[in-house]
C-alpha cells in the first residue's frame, strides 16, 4: 500500500512536469506545478480506490487542485490556468474519449457508449470542481469569479 | 498615428498573442479591456466594447470609428506567453508602464517561440507516456515499449504538422505509426497493448481543449465553447481512428 501511494506520488508529479513542459509553463511554476498536479491526483486516485463513481472523483479531484492552483497563483502572483491545467492530465477525459472512439470504430458499440457518458461526467464534474474552488476562494478572499463581471 | 488607433492596436495585439497561445476567451476580454480603460483613464465605459470568439476579435472604442478586428488562424498551447501578456497588462493597469513600452514588449513576445529547447520538450513527451503507461495500470515490462511508442507518436506529430500543415491528418498519421510500433513491441514482450498504445497517443490527447471548452461555456462563451470543444472531439476521433486502422489491419 505504502508502495502504491509512493509509486502515485512520483508518477502523477513526473506527468505533471513533463505535461507542463510541453505545454510551455513558464519555468519559474515547474515545481509547484507539479505540487499541485500530486494534489489533484491524489484526490482522484484514493476515491476511485473506494469506488466513489467517476463524477465524484473528478470533482473531489479538480476542487482539490483548483483549491491549490488558487493559492499556488496568489503566491507566484501568476494565472490560475499555469498550475491547474498540467496537474489535470491524467484525470481530464482526453485519454477516456479517445478510448471511447477507438471502441466505436471497433464495432464494440455498448464500451463506446459507456465511455462517451463517462466522458461526460467527467467533465461536468471538473467544471463543478473548478466552480466550488472559486466559490470557496471567494468567500475566502472575496475575490473576483471566473468570467466577466455582471453589466 | 493617433492616441486611439495605438490604443487599439496594442489591445489587439495582446488579444492575439493570448488567443494563439490557447488562453479562454473571458481572460482575453478582460486583459484587454483592462488595457483599453486604462489607457483611456476611464472607470467604466460604456462606449467600448470588446467581443472575442476563438476565430476572431472585435473592438470598437467608439461609435464614430467603426469596428476593428482581427482574425485568428493558428492556435496552440504556450501558457508562458499568456502568463507573460498578464503581466505586462497588470503592470500597465498599476501604472508601471508606458503604452508604448507595452507595445514594444508585446512585439517581443509575439516574435519569440518557445524557451524550452526541442530535445527536452521530447524527453518530456516520452517520460510523460510512461508515466501515463504505469499511472493507468500497466506494468513494469510495457514501459519501454509505451515510451518507444509515445517518442515516435511525437514525433511524427511534429514532422506531419510541419509539412503538410493538416491539423486532423497530422494526429491521425501519429496514431497510426505510433500504434504500429506499440503492437510490433508488444507482440514481441508479450505485454498489455491497451495500456501501451494509452501512453503512446498522452501526449497528443486534446485534454487541454476540453477544459478551456468547458470553462469558455461557464464564462457564457458559448460560441467558443462548442467551437473548442467540436475541435478536441476532431482531434479525438483521428486518434481513434489511427489506432483502429492498426487494430483492423494487424488484429480483427
Amino acid at each position: 500500500m505504502v508502495y502504491q501511494i509512493c509509486l502515485n506520488i512520483v508518477l502523477s508529479f513526473l506527468s505533471s512536469i513533463t505535461f507542463a513542459v510541453i505545454s510551455n509553463v513558464p519555468r519559474k511554476s515547474l515545481l509547484t506545478g507539479g505540487i499541485v498536479g500530486t494534489i489533484g491526483w491524489l484526490g482522484f486516485w484514493g476515491l476511485s480506490l473506494h469506488h466513489a463513481g467517476i463524477f465524484l472523483s473528478s470533482f473531489v479531484c479538480s476542487l482539490l487542485l483548483a483549491l491549490a492552483a488558487h493559492v499556488a497563483s496568489r503566491l507566484h502572483k501568476m494565472p490560475l490556468i499555469v498550475f491547474y491545467i498540467p496537474g489535470l492530465v491524467p484525470v481530464v477525459p482526453g485519454i477516456s474519449s479517445y478510448e471511447a472512439f477507438r471502441a466505436l470504430l471497433t464495432h464494440h458499440y455498448s464500451t463506446a457508449m459507456f465511455g462517451f457518458i463517462n466522458v461526460i461526467f467527467s467533465a461536468v464534474g471538473i467544471t463543478c470542481g473548478l466552480v466550488a474552488a472559486d466559490i470557496v476562494m471567494r468567500l475566502v478572499f472575496s475575490y473576483k469569479l471566473v468570467g466577466r463581471r455582471t453589466p | 498615428m493617433t492616441d486611439k488607433e495605438i490604443i487599439l492596436e496594442v489591445s489587439l495585439l495582446a488579444g492575439k498573442i493570448m488567443l494563439e497561445s490557447g488562453a479562454e476567451t473571458s481572460r482575453v476580454e478582460d486583459t484587454m479591456e483592462r488595457i483599453i480603460r486604462h489607457a483611456l483613464h476611464v472607470e467604466q465605459d460604456t462606449t467600448t466594447y470588446t467581443y472575442v470568439t476563438v476565430n476572431g476579435i472585435f473592438v470598437q472604442l467608439d461609435h464614430s470609428k467603426g469596428t476593428n478586428f482581427v482574425r485568428i488562424d493558428s492556435r496552440g498551447h504556450n501558457l508562458e506567453r499568456i502568463t507573460a501578456v498578464n503581466q505586462i497588462s497588470r503592470s500597465f493597469a498599476g501604472g508601471d508602464m508606458t503604452l508604448r513600452e507595452v507595445y514594444e514588449s508585446l512585439l517581443t513576445i509575439s516574435g519569440e517561440d518557445s524557451s524550452y529547447p526541442l530535445w527536452l520538450r521530447i524527453i518530456c513527451a516520452t517520460v510523460l507516456s510512461g508515466s501515463v503507461v504505469l499511472i493507468f495500470g500497466g506494468r513494469f515490462v510495457d514501459l519501454p515499449a509505451g515510451m518507444a511508442a509515445g517518442l515516435l507518436c511525437y514525433l511524427i506529430h511534429l514532422v506531419a504538422w510541419r509539412v503538410i500543415k493538416a491539423s486532423f491528418f497530422a494526429e491521425y498519421v501519429a496514431a497510426f505509426i505510433g500504434g504500429t510500433l506499440a503492437y510490433c513491441l508488444t507482440t514481441v514482450s508479450s505485454g498489455n497493448l491497451d495500456s501501451v498504445m494509452m501512453g503512446a497517443v498522452a501526449p497528443l490527447v486534446p485534454g487541454i481543449a476540453i477544459t478551456t471548452a468547458i470553462r469558455d461555456i461557464m464564462a457564457k462563451h458559448y460560441l467558443s465553447g462548442l467551437i473548442r470543444g467540436l475541435e478536441a472531439i476532431f482531434i479525438a476521433g483521428a486518434l481513434g481512428t489511427g489506432i483502429a486502422t492498426v487494430y483492423y489491419i494487424f488484429i480483427l
